[in-house]
């Protein structure tokens, strides 16, 4: 039960916060495209440190959240995705930054 | 993220060639070599970083506008007047100005000279986060001060300090290609 008290406290405030952006391999993601135009894939690889599998699963859940678009081409015949990060994904980031730089500024922890 | 940009050693290549060339130009008295070789330094590390850079780090353009372009425009503009101050004073004390405050600078313009180069590259090493430019800061400095008070003719004294720029970009740039090798066939790049 105190746990349970615990949990709750610690959420209060947070319940608005976009879930999406805020699990940290996608804000690892969300992060680095919001200052740029556009990576390619092998780009947020190195970046993130997260392996081929868990970058295709997190990207194609931003798509599907319409935050990031993803380009793919072909160059000297090898696979080659360009991902860049939507007006609506950049919104959402500005929003989450804002939440969470309020929530951690706030009185909560005093 | 400004990592991105550094962290393959060209640019340490590349400052360190104009470095070198810097004392060549000294040694043979022809400036306009340095100028030149600078240009194309700079041209041939945008070629490389096609070549070496984008197959292993990947390719990422800054967002117009966006905050690290902000950053990186308002730091390269900073570098850009310093490096034209260095330039013009560089000039001044030694073509334009007279009197007994231009025997002093004349005096000691090497150390004078290297002294200011070397904020600018200090000024690089802050604005891209890498220590290592620091230390080429020191070893322009350094160059002058050999010159002034070790007797070291100036232009091997520069371009041995751009030698030893060049061997901290080769290290880099083989750190870099050890680190990152370029991702086995098939896999998105």
């Amino acid at each position: 039960m105190p746990e349970e008290t615990t949990q709750e406290r610690t959420t209060i405030g947070l319940e608005a916060v976009d879930r999406i952006i805020h699990e940290p391999a996608r804000l690892a993601i969300t992060a680095r495209l919001y200052v740029l135009e556009e990576a390619d894939w092998l780009f947020l690889h190195r970046q993130t440190g997260l392996s081929f599998g868990n970058l295709t699963s997190h990207l194609t859940r931003l798509e599907a959240a319409g935050y990031v678009s993803m380009e793919k081409t072909f160059i000297d015949r090898k696979p080659h995705t360009v991902v860049r990060m939507t007006d609506e994904g950049r919104g959402a980031f500005e929003r989450y930054r804002e939440q969470m730089r309020g929530w951690l500024e706030a009185d909560a922890f005093t | 993220m400004l990592l991105y940009y550094t962290q393959d050693g060209l640019w340490d290549l590349c400052l360190g060639a104009c470095v070198v060339a810097w004392g060549l130009g000294i040694r043979f008295d022809f400036v306009a070599l340095h100028g030149a070789f600078c240009g194309l330094a700079v041209v041939l590390v945008w070629a490389l970083k096609k070549v070496i850079t984008h197959p292993r780090a990947g390719y990422a353009r800054m967002r117009e506008g966006g905050p690290l372009q902000r950053r990186f425009t308002k730091a390269l503009a900073i570098t850009v007047v310093l490096g034209l101050v260095v330039f013009l004073l560089g000039i001044v004390a030694f073509e334009l100005v007279s009197g007994n405050g231009a025997i002093v600078l004349r005096a000691y313009f090497p150390v004078l000279f290297g002294g200011m180069v070397a904020i600018l590259f200090a000024v690089i090493a802050t604005w891209v986060h890498q220590p290592r430019f620091y230390v080429y800061a020191l070893l322009i400095f350094l160059a002058g001060v050999v010159h002034q008070w070790g007797g070291v003719e100036l232009w091997i004294a520069v371009a041995t300090a751009g030698t030893a720029i060049i061997v901290g970009g080769a290290f880099v740039l083989v750190r870099f290609l050890r680190n990152n090798p370029k991702p086995d066939e098939g896999v998105d790049a």
